[in-house]
């Protein structure tokens, strides 16, 4: 439940695990395993409670992208087939029925970007893949 | 989508505009793209222009990119399973004459009631017209 003081509401954890979509439990081991900053706190009667406000749950997002960038790089380097696989887990289906939200990449640098439009749209690309897959079922048209 | 978009995705090259607010791809326009970033340059083609612009592209950019690829964030890129639309896949299957790729898009467009957005130089063939009867529509980006 958010804390109100004088005219300025406070989100607690009650509002970060929504947001999180995470149970409590787990945004208290990212705070406590360093995986996202560690939020402010305020005094509430006799205890310390966290605050997340909305420019701290930003660079939460933004440290747990980052956390989760370099678990895939390094299941890549150990080459872990299931850490590899993207449907992969306990339930390797529990994910997958339908499409996220999406949410745009991270963009690269726009020369790298205008490159790769180019490769897309001249059909370079179309030409290379073909060439890579020679199986007849993974063949465009 | 398929394997041409999923790229561009993937690199953030392609403008909110130019896409629906869901982006999914299937398995095998995924595998057509991790076979073509991850070719050794003595097989087949050898060096391409993908292989080339990997290399020379700013190291940084490049291994973040290596990294979606492999790994597609869910929220960028989701990657369906078949078995969600196997019965839908094979039903194409055995009412037409498409390969597996054409088959898995459509079953996939089919089980999500989803359009299929595909890249200029992808476009035509057999796939559109099994598309039409089964009211599948097919976006075209970046054509004439």
């Amino acid at each position: 439940m958010a804390l109100r003081r004088g005219d300025t509401t406070h989100q607690t954890i009650a509002e970060a695990k929504l947001h999180f979509g995470v149970a409590e439990k787990t945004v208290y081991h990212w705070i406590n395993t360093g995986i996202i900053p560690r939020p402010d706190q305020l005094d509430h009667g006799a205890r310390s409670v966290y605050v997340f406000d909305d420019e701290y749950l930003e660079r939460a997002d933004r440290a747990l992208e980052q956390h989760r960038l370099q678990r895939r790089l390094r299941a890549i380097v150990v080459t872990d087939p299931k850490d590899l696989d993207p449907v992969a887990g306990d339930d390797p289906l529990a994910e997958v029925d339908t499409p996220h939200q999406r949410e745009p990449a991270a963009p690269v640098t726009t020369s790298l970007a205008q490159q790769l439009r180019s490769l897309v749209f001249d059909g370079s690309l179309r030409r290379e893949i073909d060439a890579t897959v020679d199986d007849a079922d993974l063949q465009v048209g | 989508m398929d394997d041409h978009l999923a790229l561009l995705v993937l690199a953030g090259a392609l403008g909110e505009d130019e896409l629906g607010d869901r982006a999914a791809t299937t398995s095998l326009w995924y595998l057509r793209l991790v076979a073509a970033v991850t070719a050794p340059p003595q097989t087949g083609v050898g060096p391409g222009r993908l292989s080339r612009l990997l290399d020379t592209a700013a190291k940084g950019d490049v291994d973040d990119l290596r990294i979606r690829i492999l790994a597609p964030p869910k929220p960028v890129l989701d990657v369906l399973h078949p078995m969600r639309f196997a019965r839908e896949t094979a039903g194409v299957q055995r009412s037409s004459r498409l390969n597996l790729l054409a088959a898995e898009t459509l079953g996939a467009a089919r089980h999500h009631g989803a359009s299929f957005l595909v890249a200029a130089p992808n476009a035509g063939g057999p796939i559109e017209a099994v598309a039409e009867q089964l009211g599948v529509a097919i976006r075209v980006l970046g054509g004439p």
